[in-house]
């Protein structure tokens, strides 16, 4: 019953941030950054723990997989300019990784991380299905915790960071 | 051949068994599959005292250098690509 609640409570506070977001468009009304809080208002405030939700959150999080991999769609339809460019895009989409793994690593021993959140930041970057999965080889139990740590800020950071980090760069 | 307003083939592959419309679904809304996770960084309320500015800052700074590098490097290969003409 309580599992219900929280999968009903989840999309609740995903369409309702949803129409917020398209109301004040910006980075602060992205649905992970303005959803998540309003689910965690109403557990604490309905008193259900996170052992409460955590079956809606491993029910919901099952999906991430097909979710990542619907994600083949959108390159499907654009394989003409990706095959046109295909030595670009490959190179630089491995050089960027690992660019991207050895900053968050490094920036993570500088200011003195633990080695599992730092094994967790490296994984971070390949997205959260096949990070968890790469969790239990990287390391045991305390990495897949910081993993999903990781996974999460990252989650919210990103979400809030991207659409600034996009119109400056490009 | 027409094409269904999302911009699919309506006859093209994976047409028939709702390809397109699934995978439609799924990339609209993939901001929702991170909502719970992202809840459930409540369990880990002491890792974030102890350690919180530093994993934000890893993530800003390992997040910015991919995306910098990974377009600074595709942006160099395609104009050298263009300038000696070998590459399409």
């Amino acid at each position: 019953m309580t599992t219900v609640f929280c999968v009903a409570l989840t999309v609740a506070a995903y369409a309702l941030s949803r129409r917020i977001g398209r109301r004040y468009p910006s980075p602060l009304t992205v649905p992970v950054f303005l959803a998540t809080p309003m689910v965690m208002v109403v557990l604490v405030a309905t008193g259900i723990d996170l052992d409460g939700y955590a079956h809606a959150e491993s029910f919901l999080a099952e999906f991430l997989g097909p979710a990542t991999v619907a994600l083949a769609v959108p390159l499907y339809r654009n394989r003409r300019v990706l095959l046109d460019h295909a030595l670009p895009v490959v190179v630089g989409l491995v050089v960027g990784a690992v660019a991207s793994m050895v900053a968050a690593v490094g920036a993570g021993a500088l200011l003195g991380l633990d080695r599992g959140i730092r094994a967790a930041l490296a994984i971070r970057s390949v997205t959260a299905p096949v990070a968890i999965e790469l969790a239990g080889k990287v390391d045991a139990d305390p990495t897949v915790a910081a993993a999903s740590v990781a996974m999460g800020a990252a989650a919210v950071v990103v979400s809030l960071l991207a659409p600034v980090a996009v119109r400056v760069l490009l | 051949m027409s094409a269904s307003p999302d911009g699919s083939p309506a006859n093209g592959p994976g047409a028939r068994c709702g390809v397109w419309a699934t995978a439609g679904i799924f990339n609209r809304h993939l901001a929702f599959f991170f909502v719970p996770i992202a809840v459930g960084l409540l369990a880990f309320g002491d890792l974030f005292r102890e350690s919180g500015p530093g994993i934000l800052v890893a993530i800003i700074v390992g997040t910015a250098v991919g995306i910098a590098v990974t377009g600074g490097v595709a942006e160099w290969l395609l104009r050298i690509g263009s300038r000696s003409g070998d590459t399409r």
